[in-house]
């Protein structure tokens, strides 16, 4: 299949331009976590193995896991228990940047299909919230249906522009903007996009992504934090988002971080002969091929004032 | 914003009347369903979540907790959503079904009970099904019109197919 020129113009940023190719090109191995609000991750690897379920744990995250090929994951007894959850591997990232506690009150702002919604949910429990936001109120059907099946009941869902997202009765403790993008770094889902991506769709993109991007942080109280995430290699709609809200706001700052066992890139400073802001070093960028996933950008921020 | 929720909470009695229905079924203590807020949507569903409507941060939502019990039957019936999450505290109308039981069940197919665990049925009504101490749904048992069969309520929609 043809790479377009709108991701061939990357090859500078990554380590091993034929592998990254030849893994953008395959099946994307299965990622599961346990729904550590109905049974303790002992218990459930303990029913997944009496299952016949194959699986290795995450290097990089204690409660998941990758299935073994063919492990129909969806179909099992303890999926149908709510005791995992299906989820792509970098897609968890958000919420285990966000490291939010228990009884925390957190906005996902573009949240449909949900699952970042329903990790969130998890991770705060019974004494927190989470208010799940997206446009379509028929894509957060599928949200609805995992938090029925996994317990979680404090969810809120609205349906609204994320641009435009009210101001409410409190500044939420975190806030989740993983933004609409070209997707780029779902090939290994839609093969396709290798060859579609165009460098027109991300820079049309970047204005909407700094407008959500904006009002996120406008939602957060002070010493909250603000997750800004994409599924796309594009730095116009990654670097270049985040160091724009950046220079136009004074109650933010990047904090870098690093998670044990997953490799990464870090934010690129320069692109196309322009400088970006210096900070971006401390954002994270994942390519397919070094940890075996789809390709991903996460930004943590903190709201400083 | 859209908002196509309106929620009214159960008053206590309302509240107290729906729970004893599932306290006494299933012998659960009342004391679990403590913090949960109970309200009624529409005609079929009353609702559960940690948050009651008029404490949710945002002025309008489409949607706030998860169905708890489907109300428009001639015998209120419990979701598989809410079984799943309080089942594990009943002491009554309880059955463990084996690994492939377990697999008819979820595939919406009647299993037949032996009589050790129609003994922990109290008689026609609904049964919470679990595997070794996971809980994956509701059945129901009418000992008199189908002997020791154990209907399979799970729902069509979550069943993996055959």
């Amino acid at each position: 299949m043809d790479v377009s020129g709108a991701i061939e113009r990357y090859q500078p940023l990554v380590d091993d331009w034929e592998r990254f190719l030849a893994i953008s090109r395959s099946p994307l191995p299965t990622c599961i976590w346990v729904n550590s609000t109905r049974a303790t991750v002992d218990e459930v690897t303990e029913f997944m193995a009496a299952e016949g379920i194959v699986f290795e744990r995450l290097a990089w995250h204690p409660e998941a896991f990758r299935l073994a090929e063919g492990a129909d994951a969806g179909s099992r007894l303890s999926y149908l228990a709510g005791l995992y959850h299906v989820q792509e591997e970098v897609s968890l990232l958000p919420v285990v940047a966000l490291a939010p506690r228990s009884g925390d009150c957190l906005l996902d702002l573009c949240a449909a299909p949900g699952s970042k919604t329903v990790h969130a949910a998890a991770a705060v429990g019974r004494a927190g919230l989470i208010v799940s936001n997206d446009r379509s109120g028929a894509r957060l059907n599928v949200l609805r249906t995992a938090l029925h099946r996994l317990g979680l009941m404090n969810v809120v869902t609205t349906v609204c522009d994320a641009a435009v997202f009210p101001d409410s009765a409190r500044a939420f403790d975190g806030v989740i903007a993983d933004v609409p993008c070209s997707c780029e770094g779902t090939s290994r889902k839609h093969p396709a996009v290798l060859s579609q991506a165009s460098v027109a769709r991300s820079r049309s993109l970047a204005e909407r992504q700094r407008t959500i991007l904006s009002r996120a942080i406008d939602l957060c109280r002070p010493g909250g934090r603000v997750v800004y995430a994409t599924c796309t290699y594009a730095p116009e709609e990654n670097e270049q988002v985040v160091g724009a809200v950046l220079a136009a706001r004074d109650d933010i700052r990047i904090l870098p971080f690093s998670l044990p066992g997953l490799l990464h890139s870090t934010g690129v400073t320069s692109w196309k002969g322009q400088d970006l802001h210096p900070d971006l070093v401390g954002t994270m960028r994942i390519w397919p091929h070094q940890n075996d996933t789809g390709g991903f950008f996460v930004a943590l921020l903190e709201k400083t004032k | 914003m859209r908002q196509t929720a309106r929620y009214v909470s159960l008053d206590l009695h309302k509240r107290t009347q729906l729970l004893e229905v599932v306290c006494d079924r299933f012998g659960i203590s009342p004391e679990v369903f403590d913090g949960y807020a109970f309200f009624q949507g529409g005609r079929r569903y009353v609702m559960v979540a940690t948050v009651a409507p008029g404490d949710v941060p945002v002025r309008e939502s489409a949607s706030i907790g998860v169905p708890f019990m489907r109300v428009n039957l001639p015998y209120p019936k419990l979701t598989t959503g809410a079984v799943m999450t309080f089942g594990s505290y009943a002491t009554r109308n309880l059955v463990d079904l084996s690994i492939p039981e377990a697999r008819e069940f979820v595939r919406r197919r009647a299993v037949l009970l032996d009589a050790s665990r129609m003994a922990r049925c109290t008689g026609k009504g609904y049964v919470i099904v679990q595997r070794r101490n996971v809980v994956i749904g509701l059945g129901f048992v009418d000992p008199k019109r189908h002997g020791a069969y154990l209907k399979s309520l799970y729902p069509g929609r979550w069943s993996p197919g055959p």
